[in-house]
């Protein structure tokens, strides 16, 4: 098993735009952050510097929905490359063990994805710190409700990037791994959560709501995501969703994958 | 190391792609596999590594491939050019192919040499010309110095001094008691690489044998004979029941027979001969002759 490691570490850092798309999230997260404190600290009338809750970063901002989008790319290049450059024969002939093959690949992006996330995590925040010192404000942490934010926010990045491998594994189409989730989180989903809200006659008009919605918005993957990064609610129920969409993917991604001609 | 097939099947919906192959690639020799275009080649190859899904097993050393600990070192399978991510240089390609081996940078760099890309090898292969990704391939393959080598059509896009180079390392990597079955197009390439072929068409195992015994089969293996009088000649051996037909003013191929009993026949029918000599059918002929009937994609249209 430690040759199939450092072949995924090879395949994966001997690629520059593996090293692209890692930096773009980092990139993004400090930008982000600098510029959410310190445009903030422009709404403090009181002079005294703006206190502002670290749930805002997570749950405000765009920054982990983007990380999960440029990490997905890379989650979905683990398996897509492989077949759009016939690489998988390669690989199978040194790894005749398909199942191995896919626990090694799942295990090491899976913690690439975390680890990425952590990181992109303490940027946004410390970035945020950056921007919003120099007016005498802070980033207010409640280890209570934001340590759980930060478990579910990198668990949020992880089942987002998992469904685009699992697409990629499906179709072996790489852009359609990487298209499909965002396809359906900025464009499916909000249609469907419109056409049902008319329906119903129901908006909260904001964020999605899980507890007071109609059950078929309850099950949509990415707006269950999304309420996992909110800490109101019941954000653990909505990313349990996320991660069974996942998983419903993976199973079948898993099944062809050792089933199908290579 | 011996690799033993038996029993490969697959099928493409209505197509019966490979039909219950079995065959032998003893150790020691170079094996050429050979068939038409469509015949199944490559997807036996595949069967044979696991790659594709169908019936039959595939053992290597006794073994299938899974149960080897480092199945690199036990097969080296060259089964496309082209495969390689166009913007990982040719030694990174090399360093992860070697991973399951555990293969040194030296040992990267050393099998570089050997194929004539060192002078490439921190380049991107996006630009490399078909016979260069051939030499990766090649490269990629022999890597871990596994104990088989499986390659199909490894000299497309070579060139001749190339192909030379490679019917050369083939024979001598045989030669260290090691297993290499190697598809190629080029017949007569195959003749001067190859000491067994197996031949299959239609998915179909037509010979499993030494390229000696396939040509044997082939009915244009035959005596000619020139004489002043072949009519008589022909009487003769038309009535001992050997084919006889003529060829020239003058001539006569006998089917079938040696030079000794062509020799006393003419001696018999007491004719004058001018020249008795014995053709063998090449590679090439023989296999077109014995798959003449069983061309998966021929082209047969007239221009």
């Amino acid at each position: 098993m430690s040759g199939q490691i450092r072949y995924e570490w090879l395949r994966l850092t001997t690629i520059r735009s593996t090293w692209i798309m890692l930096a773009m999230p980092i990139v993004l997260a400090a930008a982000v952050g600098w510029l959410f404190g310190h445009f903030s600290s422009a709404l403090d009338r009181s002079g005294q510097g703006l206190t502002i809750g670290f749930e805002l970063l997570i749950n405000a901002s765009p920054v982990m929905t983007l990380a999960a989008v440029f990490l997905s790319v890379v989650f979905a290049q683990a398996i897509g490359q492989e077949y759009r450059h016939g690489l998988i024969r390669v690989t199978l002939t040194q790894f005749p063990h398909r199942n191995r093959v896919l626990v090694v690949k799942i295990a090491m992006m899976s913690i690439l994805v975390l680890v990425m996330a952590v990181i992109v995590v303490a940027v946004l925040w410390g970035a945020a710190i950056v921007g919003i010192a120099p007016t005498g404000g802070s980033i207010r942490y409640i280890a209570a409700t934001d340590n759980p934010l930060i478990v579910r926010a990198l668990l949020y990045v992880l089942v987002f990037t998992a469904i685009a491998f699992a697409i990629t594994m499906i179709t072996r189409i790489i852009q359609l791994g990487i298209i499909l989730p965002i396809v359906l989180a900025l464009l499916v989903e909000p249609i469907i959560r419109v056409i049902v809200l008319i329906a119903t006659g129901g908006s909260n008009g904001g964020r999605p709501d899980i507890a007071s919605e109609p059950l078929i918005l309850r099950l949509l993957p990415f707006s269950s995501g999304q309420s996992a990064l909110a800490t109101d609610g019941d954000p653990w129920q909505g990313l349990l969703i996320f991660a069974i969409w996942g998983a419903v993917l993976l199973i079948p991604g898993w099944i062809l994958f050792v089933r199908r001609d290579a | 190391m011996t690799i033993e097939a038996v029993g490969l099947s697959k099928r493409y919906g209505s197509v019966l792609a490979v039909d219950a192959l079995t065959f032998t690639v003893p150790r020691g020799v170079v094996t050429g596999f050979l068939g038409p275009n469509g015949a199944g080649k490559s997807t036996a190859m595949r069967l044979m590594l696991d790659l594709d899904r169908g019936e039959g097993r595939t053992a290597f050393d006794g073994k299938p491939l899974k149960e080897h600990r480092h199945a690199s070192r036990v097969v080296g399978a060259h089964l496309d050019a082209k495969v390689f991510h166009p913007q990982r240089t040719a030694r990174n390609h090399l360093r992860m192919v070697g991973s399951d081996a555990g293969v040194s940078n030296a040992r990267v760099d050393e099998v570089l040499s050997m194929v004539g890309l060192d002078s490439v090898a921190r380049k991107r292969p996006k630009t490399f010309s078909l016979g260069m990704s051939q030499r990766l391939a090649l490269a990629g393959a022999v890597l871990a110095d596994p104990m088989c080598l499986m390659l199909d059509e490894p000299a497309n896009g070579l060139d001749p001094q190339s192909i030379q180079w490679l019917r050369e390392f083939l024979r001598n990597y045989a030669s260290q008691g090691r297993s290499v079955l190697v598809s190629s197009h080029l017949l007569s390439e195959m003749q001067l690489m190859a000491d067994r072929i197996v031949v299959i068409a239609k998915g179909k195992l037509i010979t499993d044998g030494t390229v000696e015994d396939f040509v044997s089969m082939s009915t244009r293996n035959d005596v000619l004979v020139r004489c002043d009088r072949p009519e008589a000649l022909v009487e003769l051996l038309r009535a001992e029941g050997v084919t006889a037909v003529a060829e020239g003013p003058d001539g006569l191929a006998v089917i079938g027979e040696s030079t000794d009993r062509v020799g006393e026949a003419a001696f018999r029918a007491g004719v004058v001969v001018r020249e008795l000599v014995s053709r063998r059918a090449s590679l090439e002929e023989a296999f077109l002759e014995l798959t003449s009937d069983a061309q998966g994609f021929a082209a047969g249209g007239q221009l």
